[in-house]
């Protein structure tokens, strides 16, 4: 890298060629004022504050897009530098409207800002006339046109960083704008309210609607985001002890940057909502009463012990949760452990896709363990398999989106994708009679053998990374152009065209939730597996798998072990030596045997073998099938529910322990990046309520079980292998990936990644009552199930109601239209929606969203037989059309 | 006379020639204009799905040039100029001429799409000011008497007319 030396400020400095001045600058502590620069975009030099001046000639150089030069001598606060930069500020007051008084930016006001630091107290020009072109109310982004600087920020962000392209200038000279296509509303021109516009806007311009009334919070506290896997860095406003607002943080390489979700920035609102519990309590009569918290504390213990001692602690379960902290999550199964004695302990990660996910950890020996984003461009091609990550983990979306305008490939392969059409290089639905995880297998199987069959494998790679390779190509013969096109009703071409997009590239891999949750998922896993083996893709040369994880610690609360088969950190409960090394870090024996997953407690609970149940953070009445679940639930003698939310579950309740939200408790999430972050109290727990930790704490305590201390706990915790990287003082650590002794010379079988071997035998016999399949989806405003997130009232200011998005095809046979209802039923059960006809959708696929109408989509599903895993996306369905009369279910949609 | 009707055939056939090359927008938008008068604000998304562009990009780009127009011109387009040169001339009597005579003002377009009456800052003629320009031609040294029979030469003869 060739250097150059200059001047700054009479002040040697020696950088890289190419380096803009005003980074050169900020290197060396030296600053610059500057209203348009971001680090995170390119450079663009709209506002010219950031001018300096070159000593030799006199220019005036805006150092923002302006590379050093050798030998220059740079000036950058010389009188006429300054001068100047108080005539741009002064031009621009001349425009801004008066109303600092009332305006939501208040003291994080970049302009009067650097007002007040360029000593300009009133700008002496006549005020020239405010452009206020009235624009269409939005819910949630304000847009006022008379405090806007021209900067162009939040043009920028929109295309570089988010990669939606909302807003462009419009008109030209004093007219200019930042506007909408035709000046639509936001909503109509495809904005998914990141709110990155709103991050990176200097002024006033663009602010949250709901937060004029507020104005700028007291203080603000970092904390990491509680809603989907993604682990974006927020930004809490405090006022009156209250959340009243969330901004991305403005700390360095967050994964998130200056974006959000339109979730993690506005669905914050539950936490204030209505449905909050302030109060334990305890059911007398019939009705749950307030009790103090010592009373409902010796309830719970005084009540299991009384039942474990009559029917031992296999009587008993727990139900952790993927939303806790790792700690709570820790203690929580160290309680069932060691205070209950059972290993009857799960949590609510099984239903977005653990089981699948822990199977590919196993499977790469832990290669695929940190996967960051921002590697993502590292990939010559990126495959999107399933559903679209944009609306379940939506900071991923735009990841991708980044990675192909650096000029990655992006393959698109799914029941709707119609977010990453306009990116993709190839765009593909599951057609035919097959479900979509049958045939996302054959295809990629197809495309394995035909890589094999031209010999495009990367041999090198395979021989010192993988094993059983020989047996990996008899059985992809079985996988023929031929009968993969046959299978998949695709032209051979197509597949053709697809093979040599992945020959002898690296490639990532991104798998929707649908996949990880789907029967035949673990096919698809196999498939991508053996697909980037062939490649060479994954373990440090630039290619990753990425599952796409829609809750905030469930790779965390797998770690901890809330599992019944395995131990923190990843061990298998029959490892005898794991099982030796956490006796004695706990000083007490821990049970053997597997214990029960929810759905065996479920069915155990219903033959009335389970007595006790508790249950932390989840809501089973809403993300199972309710009439099954509320059934058990009703016969079990204590049922203790430790929640937030008044949710459904909730209130079948024994005993109520009001826990708290992440803004109000501490501790560390893990991400599906790998991860680990820790974050700390914004504000008090809600009303009466407890931490979480705490409450356990409580619990264990009067179990007899020594309890530790939060610290304690935490330090526990970074003694586990996995998590080493958590006893650091810093608020972000990863998951330590897993150490090769020597993975060139070595060959040590072991350490190998074997190919595995998949057996499709593709059910294409349908049922002719139910014809369909029906995939259910996930919309941006949904987390989950829902019941956080249907609590928040800006969530349903939106206009999506959940419609059933159905093919056009479909739709023109049946006769229906948009706005129609039908009658979806399967198996097990109906229900009724508002259809969406969208052309190019897949023929045989209607997608069903999650969480809206009490998330009531789970009638169509049976508790599963398999008793491993939960499969609740993907199911066989008919429609019929419901005559116009019947319009009650389309009230409330969003609860 | 009426618009000439949105055919979206010849949008593709447009959006095809120009997909490819290097810099396609603003010749795109061109020939767009070209083949219906104007560029029908439907035409945005199809254009922006060819060339993986937002669409407010390309409103930005339309709305940037005063060459390119969003609404439907008249089939004959005046141009009045306001220069400096033009105004001490007198320019001012001959748009006001012209706007009783064409029976629209500055801007607008005449009801049967025959004629549109715009105002430019210089045509860049002033040794004849004041000047105008109707379609291509220039017309220099107006008065408002000669306006009557400029706008006549560009009125489509009736049956029964006598030529002016």
């Amino acid at each position: 890298m060739k250097t150059v030396t200059f001047f700054l400020d009479k002040q040697k400095i020696q950088c890289a060629r190419d380096t803009m001045i005003f980074d050169a600058a900020e290197q060396n502590g030296v600053y610059i004022p500057s209203l348009c620069r971001h680090p995170d975009l390119k450079p663009y030099g709209a506002c010219r504050l950031c001018i300096v001046e070159d000593a030799a000639s006199g220019k005036l150089l805006a150092s923002c897009v302006t590379p050093v030069s050798d030998r220059q001598e740079i000036l950058t606060s010389t009188k006429r530098v300054i001068n100047h930069r108080r005539n741009i500020i002064r031009l621009m007051m001349a425009e801004h409207s008066e109303s600092c008084l009332v305006c939501s930016k208040g003291n994080r006001c970049l302009l009067r800002k650097i007002a007040a630091e360029l000593e300009v107290a009133q700008q002496d020009l006549y005020p020239m006339p405010f452009v206020s072109a009235t624009l269409p109310y939005d819910p949630f982004i304000q847009r006022d046109q008379a405090k806007c600087i021209l900067c162009g920020k939040c043009i920028r962000v929109c295309k570089e960083l988010v990669g939606c392209g909302v807003l462009d200038y419009s008109k030209r000279g004093i007219k200019s704008r930042p506007s909408t296509a035709f000046g639509q509303s936001l909503e109509a021109s495809g904005c998914t309210y990141c709110g990155a516009c709103i991050a990176a806007c200097p002024t006033g311009a663009l602010a949250k609607s709901s937060e004029t009334i507020t104005g700028t919070p007291q203080r603000v506290h970092e904390s990491v985001c509680g809603f989907c896997g993604v682990g974006c860095r927020i930004s809490y406003g405090v006022t009156g002890g209250r959340i009243t607002d969330v901004e991305p943080s403005r700390s360095a390489s967050t994964v998130n940057g200056l974006s959000l979700c339109i979730k993690g920035q506005f669905a914050f609102d539950y936490l204030n909502s209505e449905s909050r519990l302030t109060e334990p309590m305890i059911r007398n009569d019939g009705e749950l009463t307030p009790v103090s918290w010592e009373e409902a504390l010796d309830t719970v213990a005084d009540r299991m012990l009384a039942i474990i001692n009559e029917h031992g602690p296999q009587s008993i379960g727990f139900y952790g949760s993927s939303k806790c902290t790792n700690e709570e999550n820790y203690l929580f199964q160290k309680l069932a452990r060691v205070a209950a004695g059972t290993s009857n302990i799960d949590n609510g990660g099984a239903l977005y896709g653990r089981t699948l996910i822990k199977d590919l950890d196993k499977a790469t020996c832990g290669l695929t363990r940190v996967n960051r984003f921002s590697d993502l461009d590292k990939a010559d091609v990126i495959v999107v398999l399933g559903l679209s990550p944009g609306r379940t983990v939506p900071v991923l979306n735009y990841h991708i989106k980044r990675a192909v305008s650096n000029g990655s490939d992006l393959i698109v392969i799914g029941p709707d994708n119609s977010e990453l059409a306009q990116y993709s290089t190839h765009m593909l639905c599951p057609s035919g009679p097959l479900s979509p995880c049958d045939f996302y297998t054959i295809l990629l199987c197809g495309i394995g053998s035909d890589i094999c069959r031209n010999q495009k494998e990367d041999l090198q790679y395979i021989n010192l990374f993988t094993r059983n390779y020989e047996e990996q190509i008899e059985w992809l013969e079985s996988f023929d152009p031929e009968s993969v096109c046959e299978k998949t009703g695709l032209r051979a071409e197509q597949l053709k065209q697809l093979s040599k997009c992945m020959q002898k590239k690296i490639i990532s891999f991104v798998i929707g939730s649908d996949i990880l949750t789907d029967a035949n998922g673990r096919n698809v896993t196999r498939a991508v597996l053996n697909l980037s083996l062939l490649t060479g893709s994954i373990g440090g040369f630039g290619g990753n798998i990425y599952p796409v994880v829609p809750e905030n610690n469930l790779t965390g609360s797998w770690d901890m072990g809330t599992l019944p088969d395995m131990l923190p950190g990843r061990v298998d409960l029959s490892d005898p030596d794991a099982r030796r090394f956490f006796s004695k870090v706990w000083d007490a024996d821990i049970p053997k045997t597997k214990g029960l997953t929810f759905d065996e407690m479920i069915r155990a609970a219903s033959s009335g073998e389970l007595k006790v149940l508790y249950i932390m953070g989840e809501n089973p009445l809403r993300t199972h099938p309710r009439t099954l679940i509320s059934e058990a639930l009703n016969r079990l003698e204590l049922l203790v529910v430790q929640d937030v939310l008044l949710s459904e579950t909730a209130s079948l309740a024994h005993i109520l322990l009001p826990g708290a939200a992440p803004a109000e408790k501490r501790g560390s999430f893990t991400s599906m990046e790998g991860r680990i972050q820790r974050f700390t109290h914004a504000v008090f727990p809600f009303g009466n309520a407890m931490e979480d930790f705490e409450i356990l704490r409580q619990v264990s305590e009067r179990l007899g079980m020594p309890p530790g201390l939060f610290f304690e706990i935490q330090e526990e915790i970074s003694h586990i292998p996995l998590y080493r990287g958590l006893s650091g003082n810093s608020g972000g650590a990863w998951l330590r990936k897993p150490v090769f002794k020597n993975r060139i010379t070595d060959d040590a079988e072991s350490e190998k990644v074997p190919f595995t071997k998949i057996n499709t035998e593709a059910d294409i016999k349908v049922d002719d009552r139910f014809p369909l399949t029906a995939v259910i989806d996930t919309r941006l405003i949904h987390c989950g199930s829902g019941t956080r997130t249907s609590c928040s009232e800006n969530m349903g200011k939106t206009p999506w109601k959940g419609e059933v998005i159905i093919s056009e095809t479909i739709g023109k046979e049946l006769d229906l239209a948009t706005g129609d209802t039908v009658r979806i039923f399967s198996e097990t059960g109906e229900i009724k929606r508002t259809i969406r006809l969208q052309s190019g959708a897949a023929r045989h696929l209607l997608l069903i969203p999650r969480a809206f109408y009490e998330n009531d989509v789970m009638a169509l599903f049976q508790l599963d037989k398999n008793m491993e895993t939960t499969h609740y996306s993907i199911c066989r369905v008919g429609l019929e059309k419901v005559m116009a009369t019947n319009k009650e279910n389309q009230v409330g949609g969003n609860k | 006379m009426t618009l000439p009707e949105l055919n979206s055939a010849k949008v593709d056939k447009i959006i095809k020639k120009h997909k490819y090359n290097r810099w396609p927008l603003i010749p795109l938008l061109q020939g767009i204009q070209d083949e219906f008068g104007y560029i029908p604000p439907e035409v945005i998304y199809p254009v922006a799905n060819a060339l993986n562009l937002s669409p407010s990009k390309i409103q930005g780009v339309i709305e940037f040039y005063s060459g390119f127009s969003l609404t439907p011109k008249g089939k004959h387009v005046f141009k009045v100029c306001c220069g400096t040169a033009c105004h001490v001339k007198g320019s001012r009597n001959i748009l006001s001429t012209i706007k009783k005579e064409l029976q629209i003002k500055e801007g607008e377009t005449s009801e049967d799409y025959q004629y549109t009456l715009e105002t430019v800052a210089c045509l860049g003629a002033c040794f004849l000011a004041p000047a105008m320009m109707a379609d291509k031609n220039y017309y220099g040294r107006l008065s408002p008497g000669k306006i009557g029979s400029i706008v006549a030469q560009y009125t489509p003869k009736k049956k029964g007319d006598k030529d002016v």
